[in-house]
Order: C-alpha cells, then sequence, then structure tokens
C-alpha cells in the first residue's frame, strides 16, 4: 500500500527538484512522482511507501519557498501509523557520527 | 546601464557595506562595478573562507552577509561554507558567476551546475535569466534569508546577465516573506507552566537569532525555571545569571543533565532536539510535558513526539508568555534550592597548572580575561566542546560556533566576518591545530585588510576529538589522528605580516592572551597542549546517563543517593 502527497506550488526553476530532495534527504523512496504544469500554481503528487514516510515529510515540503499547499492524503491510510518512525536500532560506532 | 552595475546598485540599495569573495572569468563584470561603487570588497584565498566570513558577519549583525565567487570551482567551494550556514539558519547570500545562458550545458570551462547543487543547502536560491529582473530577484534573495527560520540564499547569475546592457525596464520587487505563526497551544502551554512543580527551559541557536535572552531570563525568573542551552544556544543567556545551568548534551554539564531529567516541564526554545542535545533518545525527557517553540513549524515533533507545540518568533511568544504566567517562585523552593545546589557543585576549578599545558586552563584564562563584549568563535573539535562546556558567556560576549554540519575551519574566516561586523569588538577564534590548518591562508586576508583577529591555537598535534573516539570506542586503535608535521604557527603569522607566541607552560598563558588582545595585527598564540588529554565529560550517544566518561569531572564521585539530597 502507498500514501500519496498532493502538493501545489508556484511554478518557479527549482521548486520540483527541492520537493524531491526532501525525500531524498530522509531516505524516503518516491514510487511514483506526476509534475504537472500549466501555468502557475503547478501541481506535484508523490506516492511513497507508506503513511508515516509522507508523514516525516509533508511539514517540510509546506516550507519550501514557492510551495504554496501540502497535504497527505489519508484515504487508504495504514493503522497506528500515526507515530513516524524516524529512528531505527543503531550500533554505537554508527551514532558517533 | 548593464546588468552588473543593476546587481551592485541593488546590492547597495539593501543595505550591503561589505563582500567577501574571489573574482573569476564569470564575474568579472560584477567585479568591475564593485571597484567602481562604495561597497567594500574583501579579497579572501578560498571562496570557502568568503561563505564563512559572510557566516560570521550576518550571526554578529543579524543581516545577511554576501559572499561572492565565480562559476565551477568558485561556486562548489562555497557549498561547505553555504551548507554551514544552513544547518545554523544564518542569512548568508551567496552570489555566484556562471557560464553564458548560450554556453549553459555544453561543459564549458568552469561549468557546473550551480543551481541544482545548492538546492540542498540553501532555504532558497535563484539563477538569473535576463538582466532586467535582478532587483526582483535580489529583493525576494534578502526577504527569504531573513523571513521566519533564518538562513542562505544563494543567487546563480550568468556572465551575459551582467556583462549586457538592460533592454528593458528593471523588475522591482516589493517582496514580503511572512512566516506563518500558530498559537494555537498558547494557552494550554501557560496552564503547563502554571502548573509545573519543577519547570525548565532549554534554549537553542534560534534564541540567538532572535535576540530574546534577557527575556528568556525574565520568563525563567517568574517561574524560577533554570535555563539549560544546547551548544548553538550557548550564548543566548548571559551565563553569570544564577538560573543559568550551561550546556548539555554529548559533551554539557551534568547539572544541566540533571535539571532536565528532574523538570516536570520542559520549554524548550528554538531548539531542534538534535542529537547531540538529546543523547539517547529513548532516555530523554520521556516523563516530561515539553512546550516547544520554534519559528519552523517542521521542527515540531520531528525529533522529539508528544510535544505542545507553538509555532511562531520566539521574542514574541516569550513576551506573551512572560504576560500570561504566574509569578510562581514560592511554590518552588524547593526546585530552586536544589537547582542552585547543582548549579554550584559544577562550578568546579578548571584552572589547571599541569605539564604538559591543559586545554582547560587555556579556557579558563580566556574566561578570565576575555572583554564582556568580546566575540569568540569556535573551530570543530575537542577545543570547541571544551569551550562549549568551560568558558562562561556573561555580559554581552557572543559565542560563534559550527553546531550543526561541524565544519573544520570555520574557526579563522568566522572571526574575520565578525570583526568586520563589529570592528569594535575583541574577536578570539578558538580553533585545532587541524581546523586551523584547513583555512589558514585567511591569516594572510585578515592582515592584509588590517583585521585584527586573535588565533588561539588549542595545538594538541592531533585531530583530537577523532583520537578521542579512536581511544574510547576503537579500542585505542589510534590511526590517522596524529599529525606528524606541521607548520610553525608563529612563523607563518610572522610571515604574513602577523604576530604570535608559543606557550608552553601554564604560568605562559595569561601573557599571551594579553598580548594577543592587545595586537593592532593579527595574532596566533600557539597552545602547545596534552595530546592525552581527553575532552570530558562526555555521554555517548547510546550510553544514556549511566554511560558517561567524567574524566577529571567531580560528579564522577557523587552516587545516585547523593544527588538525591543534592540542595536538601
Amino acid at each position: 500500500m502507498t500514501a500519496r502527497l498532493r502538493i501545489s506550488a508556484d511554478d518557479q526553476e527549482g521548486v520540483l527538484q527541492r520537493v524531491i530532495f526532501e525525500f531524498s534527504r530522509r531516505n524516503i523512496s518516491i514510487e511514483k512522482l506526476i509534475f504537472t504544469r500549466g501555468g502557475s500554481p503547478c501541481t506535484i503528487s508523490v506516492d511513497v511507501m507508506s503513511d508515516a514516510d509522507a508523514m516525516r515529510v509533508v511539514k517540510s515540503i509546506k516550507k519550501i519557498q514557492g510551495v504554496l499547499y501540502a497535504e497527505h492524503q489519508l484515504e487508504g491510510c495504514e493503522p497506528h501509523a500515526g507515530t513516524p518512525q524516524t529512528r531505527r536500532e543503531m550500533n554505537p560506532q554508527e551514532m558517533l557520527g | 546601464m548593464r546588468g552588473a552595475k543593476l546587481l551592485v546598485n541593488t546590492l547597495a540599495e539593501h543595505g550591503v557595506r561589505t563582500i567577501f569573495g574571489i573574482p573569476g572569468g564569470a564575474n568579472l563584470a560584477i567585479y568591475d562595478e564593485i571597484g567602481a561603487s562604495s561597497i567594500t570588497h574583501v579579497l579572501t584565498r578560498h571562496e570557502g573562507g568568503a561563505a564563512h566570513m559572510a557566516d560570521g558577519y550576518a550571526r554578529v549583525s543579524g543581516r545577511p552577509g554576501i559572499c561572492l565567487g565565480t562559476s565551477g570551482p568558485g561556486a562548489t567551494n562555497m557549498i561547505t561554507g553555504v551548507a554551514t550556514a544552513y544547518l545554523d539558519s544564518s542569512p548568508v547570500v551567496c552570489l555566484t558567476g556562471q557560464v553564458s545562458t548560450k554556453m549553459m550545458g555544453n561543459d564549458a570551462f568552469q561549468e557546473s551546475n550551480t543551481f541544482d547543487m545548492m538546492i540542498p543547502v540553501t532555504k532558497s536560491n535563484f539563477k538569473v535569466r535576463f538582466p532586467e529582473e535582478i532587483p526582483y530577484l535580489v529583493g525576494k534573495a534578502f526577504a527569504v534569508a531573513v523571513s521566519g527560520r533564518f538562513g542562505p540564499v544563494a543567487i546563480d547569475i550568468p556572465s551575459d546577465t551582467v556583462a549586457n546592457e538592460l533592454s528593458g525596464e528593471p523588475h522591482l520587487s516589493s517582496t514580503t516573506v511572512t512566516a506563518p505563526s500558530d498559537l494555537s497551544n498558547l494557552q494550554p502551554a501557560v496552564s503547563m507552566l502554571n502548573a509545573a512543580q519543577r519547570p525548565a527551559i532549554l534554549v537553542g541557536g534560534g534564541a540567538k537569532w532572535a535576540r530574546c535572552g534577557e527575556a528568556v531570563l525574565e520568563l525563567a525568573e517568574l517561574l524560577g525555571a533554570p535555563v539549560v542551552s544546547t551548544v548553538m544556544g550557548k550564548g543566548a543567556v548571559r551565563e553569570d545569571h544564577p538560573l543559568a545551568m550551561g550546556t548539555t548534551g554529548m559533551h554539557g554539564r551534568r547539572s544541566s543533565a540533571l535539571v532536565l531529567d528532574e523538570a516536570d516541564v520542559v520549554l524548550a526554545i528554538a531548539t531542534r532536539f538534535s542529537d547531540r542535545t538529546t543523547g539517547k533518545t529513548g532516555e530523554f525527557l520521556t516523563k516530561t510535558g515539553i512546550i516547544h517553540v520554534d519559528i519552523d513549524n517542521a521542527e515540531i515533533g520531528k525529533n522529539v513526539k508528544n510535544i505542545v507545540g507553538i509555532t511562531g518568533n520566539c521574542g514574541e511568544i516569550i513576551e506573551l508568555l512572560k504576560n500570561s504566567v504566574d509569578r510562581n517562585t514560592e511554590r518552588r523552593t524547593e526546585w530552586m534550592t536544589r537547582i542552585m545546589a547543582a548549579r554550584s557543585f559544577c562550578q568546579c576549578d578548571f584552572d589547571i597548572n599541569e605539564s604538559p599545558l591543559k586545554p582547560q586552563k587555556v579556557i579558563s584564562q580566556l574566561s578570565k580575561m576575555l572583554p564582556d563584549d568580546a566575540i569568540i568563535t569556535t573551530d570543530v573539535g575537542q577545543h570547541q566542546m571544551f569551550a562549549a562546556h568551560f568558558f562562561e558567556v556573561r555580559g554581552h560576549r557572543r559565542f560563534i560556533t559550527s553546531g550543526g554540519l561541524g565544519t573544520m575551519g570555520f574557526g579563522l574566516p568566522s572571526a574575520i566576518g565578525a570583526k568586520v561586523a563589529e570592528p569594535g569588538a575583541k574577536v578570539i577564534c578558538l580553533t585545532g591545530d587541524g581546523g586551523f590548518q584547513m583555512t589558514f591562508g585567511e591569516f594572510a586576508t585578515a592582515v592584509e585588510n588590517r583585521i585584527p583577529v586573535f588565533v588561539v591555537v588549542m595545538n594538541n598535534a592531533s585531530l583530537g576529538m577523532i583520537r578521542q573516539f579512536q581511544k574510547q570506542f576503537y579500542g585505542n586503535h589510534i590511526f590517522a589522528a596524529d599529525y606528524g608535521r606541521s607548520p610553525d604557527f608563529v612563523k607563518f603569522a610572522e610571515s604574513m605580516g602577523g604576530e604570535g607566541v608559543v606557550v608552553e607552560k601554564a604560568g605562559e598563558v595569561a601573557e599571551a592572551i594579553r598580548r594577543g588582545l592587545a595586537s593592532d595585527v593579527p595574532f596566533v598564540a600557539d597552545m602547545k597542549l596534552d595530546i592525552n588529554e581527553d575532552c570530558l565529560p562526555m555521554t555517548p550517544p547510546w550510553a544514556g546517563r549511566n554511560g558517561t566518561i567524567y574524566g577529571r569531572c567531580k560528579w564522577k564521585d557523587v552516587n545516585d543517593g547523593q544527588i538525591k539530597n543534592f540542595g536538601r
């Protein structure tokens, strides 16, 4: 099951890249991305693996300069997805840097 | 008018007085106009230094610092400096030359895709397409840099857009960028603070940008709450205040950790709860009510869950809280007594007069001798954590450090930028021999531009923190941490027109500092330190409080029962 984010943004250079980077810097795989420009604003629809992943990233996408609106569509929401997972178990040396 | 003149005029209209940078083929038209303008230019030795200088300038002045490099390597050299500013929310405006729009994409000489490379390390960035839009883009860059959570903005400027004459009217800008606020949790936060038995305040780097340190202390006095700082928050509140507990985190004070452990409500102001602050997250404030005030809504709930979040300018929110909470110090007498006892116990004597020279001695002497309006910048490593732990930011002292990206080489250029921003202040760069050697070419920049910064090199002939980690966590397998040979830093300074002194004994430290502060040329004090002195106490991120390595710290002799009886 995938989760979807719908984003509306000013059609300015760099907005699409910034949205994509928000996923990659959090190590979240993008399953599908649809970018539609028909004047301003443009729309970006992104599918990721889980609601937890979508919830981790939605606030950061909202603060990108040029993004007007971003929401996590709750249809098909996984049960108990309210607590996003941000840390897995790490071995000690991994935690030093 | 050509684009370059329009650019320089626009920068001047935005109050730019100094640009740090290096010319190259793609930005020479801009340099041609800077030379004819009232803007001062500081010619740096590396574009990375220019970015750090702009960052240091911004952190002291609160206004955007400007750096300028050419295309390709000029731009890539600045990325570390821009990323440093990004992680520490510093408003740097980074201008990069670019090959002509007609050449872009052809792998032209000194071409790199600067626009895309800057995206992950800037708050926003722009590419100039034609000269007429320069005023609009510059206006937007300045507005974005200092709106909401501050941050760096980059503008990539193809050479034809500045070399050519305008063919139309300039696009003017009246851009304002507003940051959303959400005060819906203000009243619940007030109720939590009023009901708290043991409130505490955790203050992060954003409080320095908001210049709200005095308001934080006033709120603390109203609440009877101790104030603990993150490393980035160090300097937000003056540490000679009786409620100021000092820094917390991996190398923080035990008394600060104790306060956070025992508080029933923590008001966290403008901190992002970095892993260096929280340590083992499973043990961080697990039974505590947390109110998180931050200008960046995305930080609220990111690293620490189950919080009451308030989004907005922390200075304004603290004023609202001050006007809303009850004065409740009488009910918290027991808590305050305990805080005072812990704080008092933590005021240890670290003026260690042993041989070989100890880093604690140098920090102690700096803490005693620097004026109350001094600016101290640090590099990254053991000396940085020694300073975060021991150096007292009292009065109007400023503490500038790369706490987010942890960029070695930040110390000297950021000190130069700080001195340009506030020429009347004494500016001290506290660096290690490793960090200094990463950007010490900028010492020549300081001499040439008559910027008398005082560089204190904590020279233990090694990458000290790496050595310490290898000793403690890699089975004492020391590898690639020690320098077999380093320059003579005093001769180095003298060769460039500066001055310096070597310090090997505890008794020589004070005189070296006196000379460094009095020098009217850049000055190096080469402190030859004990290579074996680790930066302790330290709590490894996986260990929790019970895993703290104390070293000399006297808390090592205090058992849990004694801690329970503190102040009782």
